[in-house]
């Protein structure tokens, strides 16, 4: 207890809006250590926005950590380019941890995102996200080059060349900081690609999307702290050879690719999107179809936790048996994004389901165009011994087709701990990391009756705890 | 005066800058990183006094307030700090106050280094610039203008997209 030993104070209650402090009257007296404090407080506008206030705060300056110009609007990039460059004059702070970008620059930027980058790494950037995105303009091969020269020159890449290593120690640190970089349509070299890698050792996460230049995606020194690699429509990628050991996720979105991870002891997360229409040269590349894709990683479906993956990469497999091998699988999401690949795609989970037995959650995306849904083969699906952890399913774009009905049924019948069937019309998609789920434009009454009877009829069969949720529009 | 007659010390004695003295027990005074490095100093020394601290810097009318926010926060110091209560608390106690109080508050808090009540207050300040425009800061926090006209325009032109 604070006991006030001679004075006499109002009550609490009496204190509102009164002033009881008196000699500092005005937030200008505060010291400037606390000015920043609050402004730190602010998102990066506001914080802009009080170096307008006086001549104090105007010198005081911006020391905010994080530079994210994503609400930064000009309609012209010569004015977006002026007011990044002002703010960052503006700047007075020790260290960036955030620096972010989203804006439709290209070429004729060049030298200022240059300057940016620069400036980004040598205030210690934790987190360096470019987004030149416009629209559909997702880039191209005229889009900007990530530069190499930011990282110094090229023979201190050369372990060998210990005089200049030392001399370039402080030089080093900068890069040492940088835990996540993402670049979405920014152009990079294979080189530069290499170089990143090498120079930035804290690197957690990388993510590229709409990247033109990177042929062959490979690093020489292992990167030991490198948990998440995100590759998704990186156009000319032919070859990626990663030396990870301690990669955790890795997520790629594009053509079938050689992906060859080394070693990566704690892979638990892989996702495998391949587009449906065949690369016509892909024939070539692998002559003996797609299943090569999923053989690169035959070695590591044991130890996944989490996998997303096309239905078309198991096309070519005829016998699922080799995949039995999914003994710590506890989340699968498989994307049939081809309705000639829906029975391929059930015949497939089915499969998984018995390699899984810790399989806790199960989504299927569907395809947005159903061809005949009417007329379909049946499933054939063999019996398995019950399953015991499968709680939750989940069905993406639901037609009432008759195989995903016999599906459901095949569930209610083997999994034993269902505890939740989620079915949803509207479609799904998953375009890199970014997650949607959608409505369908093409809707019909009749296809909306239709569903809504076999989810009536499959109500009735529900047994136990199983909860059906179904969401028709 | 309290006295105590175990080697530690239960109770301390703090004295405003308007030489008002208040009885501060020592769970509540530990919420103060100065009070308590003074605490621990003179309990390394194996001291049994009462111990007097003076802050030459705070006013007894902001001094209660400090005081009363370390005691509601010694009383939840075992909970997770991610308490409701004490959130809602918190607001309600700041909430009370006009700005310039809240001013002194702030700077006591700092002197006193009791940092979680001046988060609270950056916060709860930076809560209220937010959405104001340019000239609603400088009216509420009493900022004068002191800038000519033409570096006014100047700056304003420089940086007109966060202008408000």
């Amino acid at each position: 207890m604070a006991n006030k030993i001679n004075m006499d104070l109002p009550q609490s209650g009496e204190l509102k809006r009164c002033n009881i402090g008196g000699v500092n009257d005005r937030i200008s007296d505060l010291p400037d250590d606390i000015l920043s404090h609050i402004q730190s407080r602010l998102t990066l506008k506001e914080a802009v926005a009080t170096s307008f206030l006086s001549r104090r705060w105007n010198k005081l300056g911006i020391s905010y950590p994080i530079l994210d110009f994503e609400g930064l609007k000009a309609f012209e990039t010569e004015v977006f380019v002026q007011r990044v460059d002002k703010v960052l004059e503006l700047f007075k702070g020790s260290k960036v941890h955030k620096f972010r970008i989203v804006y439709p620059l290209s070429k004729p930027s060049r030298s200022h995102v240059n300057g940016w980058i620069s400036f980004a790494f040598r205030m210690g950037v934790s987190e360096l996200e470019l987004n030149f995105r416009f629209f559909a303009s997702l880039g191209g091969p005229d889009s900007y080059y990530f530069p190499a020269h930011v990282f110094g020159k090229e023979e201190m890449m050369n372990p060998q060349c210990a005089s200049s290593l030392t001399a370039s120690l402080n030089f080093e640190k900068r890069f040492d900081c940088l835990k996540d970089l993402c670049l979405r349509s920014v152009n990079l070299s294979g080189k530069v690609f290499e170089v990143i890698l090498f120079r930035c050792s804290s690197l957690e996460r990388f993510l590229l999307m709409y990247n033109y230049g990177l042929k062959i995606a490979k690093n020489t020194t292992p990167h030991l702290k490198l948990k998440s690699l995100e590759l998704y429509f990186c156009k000319d990628l032919e070859k990626l050879e990663l030396l990870a050991p301690n990669l955790v996720s890795l997520q790629y979105q594009g053509r079938e690719r050689t992906l060859c991870i080394k070693n990566a002891q704690q892979l638990a997360s892989l996702r495998l999107s391949v587009p449906d229409s065949p690369d016509p040269n892909e024939s070539m590349l692998f002559p003996r179809g797609t299943r090569f894709l999923f053989n690169q990683f035959s070695s590591y479906l044991p130890m996944l936790e989490s996998l997303v993956v096309s239905v078309r990469i198991f096309k070519d497999i005829r016998d699922f048996a080799e995949l039995c091998v999914f003994s710590n699988l506890k989340q699968l999401v498989l994307d049939v994004s081809c309705s000639f690949f829906v029975r391929l795609g059930y015949q497939v989970v089915a499969s998984i389901m018995r390699a899984a037995p810790y399989l806790e959650l199960l989504e299927i995306v569907l395809p947005p165009i159903f061809l005949g849904y009417w007329q379909i083969q049946a499933l054939e699906l063999a019996s398995m011994s019950p399953h015991q952890n499968l709680k939750e399913v989940k069905v993406y774009g639901f037609r009432g087709d008759g195989n995903t009905m016999e599906f459901l049924n095949y569930l209610l019948q083997y999994a034993v701990s269902l505890k939740k069937i989620d079915v949803m019309a509207r479609g799904a998609t998953w375009l890199a990391d970014d997650r949607k789920v959608h409505c369908y434009l093409d809707w019909k009454a009749d296809v909306a009756e239709h569903c809504k009877n076999r989810m009536l009829q499959f109500r009735k069969t529900l047994h136990g705890n199983v909860q059906l949720l179904f969401h028709d529009k | 005066m309290a006295s105590s007659s175990s080697s530690s010390l239960s109770r301390v004695v703090v004295k405003s800058s308007d030489n008002n003295l208040f009885v501060v027990n020592k769970k509540v005074a530990s919420q103060s990183q100065l009070l308590k490095q003074c605490i621990d100093n003179m309990e390394e020394k194996g001291t049994n006094d009462v111990i007097l601290i003076p802050l030459s810097n705070v006013t007894s009318n902001i001094l209660t307030l400090v005081l009363e926010y370390c005691e509601k926060h010694a009383d939840f110091a075992d909970d997770d700090n991610n308490n409701q209560e004490l959130k809602q608390w918190d607001h309600e106690f700041l909430k009370k106050f006009d700005y310039a109080t809240l001013n002194s508050l702030t700077m006591a808090a700092d002197y006193m280094v009791t940092k979680s009540l001046l988060n609270l207050c950056c916060q709860f300040i930076a809560d209220s610039i937010k959405d104001l425009t340019v000239q609603q800061i400088r009216q509420i926090f009493d900022i004068k203008n002191d800038f000519t006209p033409q570096e006014e325009a100047d700056i304003k032109n420089e940086n007109a997209w966060a202008f408000r």
